[in-house]
């Protein structure tokens, strides 16, 4: 039995029948669990760490095993997942071996793999795994927590309450790991929240199925938080960011070209950047105000200043732009038209001078302005 | 099934007309259909502004995914401020765009109009002229603000009367008294400049 201190668990993870239970202990000490997962190199060698010690509780068999793989398939291969039995762990059901990755952009599939081997194939109901690559391949916490997160979010076609436990024996790590995972996941409703529970703040509504979110705290109805993240995903409340949505900009192009002018208010030696969007017409998709009926395209130029701050902001904007954010479709604020491309609340300079009122330059504030609008956009 | 915006808003309608803090605010709302998707609003404008004494028309279309997305609101009413186009009463508001969040309510879009006339924002304009003049003319545009308060949104205070008769003029060699004034408050009531933009 371990201490309780050194259990932490998480019931009912990312709203699916999952524990997540994070364990500071040794793999090979465990109970009630189906198996246990083996990071090894592609001969099944080992260099020390935890894929040593499984290897000498399984015994000499499993060494057998690893020839017997060997000989039959080659080396096992990066994203593979081979299962053997338990031998001298007889606690266990299998050890599921895996290579430990070269690099962490694997780090989701061999999650993922290990998952469908275990839950999929072998119809097993729990499972033990480590922080990969966090020990003598020495790669960050961080990278390894994200990359199993993201595989438990994608999940599927689970028929029964599983349990996944991460384990590791170093109190600093499993420390540093559940701080990461706080950020995962919707807190426990406590007791200061009752009075919280009589209204949500989406319908006016009695709160049913509260959901709170992780940041800021604040509860909803989770059926009625989806749907608003669906919309935009920040807090209704304090407008919290929870991740970066794609808009609905039209398709169109975005080209940059250097200018040999300066800007009213910028010393001589800054020249200017333009930008040119283009936006043909066409007809509005299903996100789109009104779908099915055409648009009106547009073509628009901005000016920003060729230094740090509006190369910076030069690089956000087209990171906005990729995320479909610059543009939108409704009614022109100027032509009060409607069912044309608009500006989607990240401001522009259309002129080059004029000041504020004619959307030019000189304007100290400008850039502070645009920066605090893609922020809001969730782009920094 | 009651659609989520149609619940809304026939408990956020109760708020408001049952609110003592709203009427202290000079602030109304008035169902338009049965079906909660036309709402006219009133506002009162704020004490110590050009807009003392005048009371705003507002148009509110709920949109059907309200209140996932903002209420569609404009001006009725016309009006003389940066934030505010003088032609279309269309309104520069970053909370009935982007800033939109599904816990605001009508009540807070009717306090933020409210406090938006109190605090014009001249750098984020809808109206470029009137923003112009607020920060090249603020005293003639406090004037004019106050004119259009008189004339359009019902307030008793001062009238500018020689605007009045500017625009007397303007009317008496055969423009439209609404575009004369428009004209007149775009060129500072220079009449000659007035004039001539009326015949451009």
């Amino acid at each position: 039995m371990l201490a309780s201190d050194k259990i932490h668990q998480f019931s009912k993870f990312t709203n699916q029948n999952i524990d997540l239970i994070v364990l500071n202990s040794s793999i090979t000490e465990l109970s009630n669990v189906d198996c246990i997962v083996n990071c090894t190199g592609p001969c099944f060698e080992h260099y020390g760490g935890v894929s040593k010690a499984i290897t000498e509780a399984a015994g000499p068999k499993i060494l057998k095993e690893y020839k017997n793989y060997n000989s039959q398939f080659g080396e096992l291969e990066a994203g593979i997942v081979h299962d053997t039995h338990a031998f001298n762990l007889n606690q266990y059901k299998y050890i599921l071996h895996v290579v430990t990755p070269k690099h962490k952009t694997y780090l989701e599939m061999i999650y993922s793999n290990l998952f469908t081997k275990c839950f999929n194939e072998l119809n097993l109901e729990s499972i033990a795994v480590p922080l990969i690559g966090t020990g003598l391949a020495r790669r960050a916490i961080n990278d390894c927590v994200n990359s199993l997160i993201e595989s438990i979010r994608y999940l599927k076609n689970l028929t029964k309450n599983i349990k996944i436990y991460i384990v590791n024996n170093n109190p600093d790590q499993i420390k540093e790991c559940l701080e990461i995972l706080k950020n995962f996941l919707n807190p426990e409703i406590n007791d200061n929240d009752k009075d919280k529970l009589d209204e949500c703040p989406i319908c006016l509504d009695n709160v049913s199925d509260a959901k709170k979110l992780n940041k800021c705290g604040h509860i909803f109805c989770k059926s009625c938080i989806d749907k608003s993240f669906n919309v935009k995903q920040v807090c209704p409340l304090c407008n919290m960011v929870y991740g970066v949505n794609e808009g609905n900009q039209p398709n169109g192009t975005m080209n940059i070209k250097i200018l040999n002018l300066t800007l009213p208010g910028y010393d001589k030696s800054v020249n200017t950047i333009e930008i040119s969007y283009l936006f043909p017409s066409g007809v509005q998709q299903a996100n789109h105000p009104n779908p099915g009926q055409r648009y009106h395209g547009t073509q628009r130029v901005a000016y920003l200043p060729n230094d740090n701050d509006g190369k910076k902001v030069l690089g956000l904007l087209q990171k906005a732009f990729e995320k479909k954010l610059l543009f939108t479709i409704g009614q022109s604020r100027t032509t009060n038209r409607n069912n044309v491309v608009t500006w989607n609340d990240i401001h522009h300079k259309t002129s080059i001078d004029g000041g504020p009122a004619n959307f030019g330059y000189p304007d100290n504030s400008y850039i502070q302005r645009v920066l605090a609008e893609l922020a809001d956009k969730g782009i920094q | 099934m009651v659609s989520i915006a149609t619940a809304r808003i026939k408990r956020e309608f109760k708020e408001v007309v049952t609110s003592d803090e709203l009427t202290k605010c000079k602030i109304k709302l008035e169902l338009l259909n049965d079906n909660f998707t036309e709402l006219k609003g009133e506002i009162g404008g704020p004490p110590d502004t050009p807009y003392e004494g005048g009371t705003y028309q507002l148009e509110i279309k709920i949109p059907e995914t309200y209140p996932f997305n903002p209420p569609k609101v404009r001006f009725l009413t016309k009006i003389w401020h940066p934030n505010i186009s003088s032609v279309t009463g269309a309104i520069c508001l970053d909370i009935l765009k982007d800033q939109w969040a599904a816990a605001m309510t009508l009540r807070t879009v009717l306090l933020s109009l409210q406090a938006l006339l109190a605090t014009p924002e001249p750098d984020d304009p809808q109206d470029a002229v009137v923003a112009n003049q607020y920060k090249t003319n603020n005293k003639i545009f406090v004037k004019t603000a106050r004119h259009w308060t008189n004339i359009y949104a019902g307030s008793t205070l001062a009238a500018e009367p020689e605007f009045d008769s500017k625009v007397k003029q303007l009317i008496d060699m055969g423009f439209d008294n609404h575009k004369s004034r428009v004209a007149l408050s775009s060129h500072l009531w220079n009449v000659e400049h007035a004039i001539e933009s009326l015949y451009n």
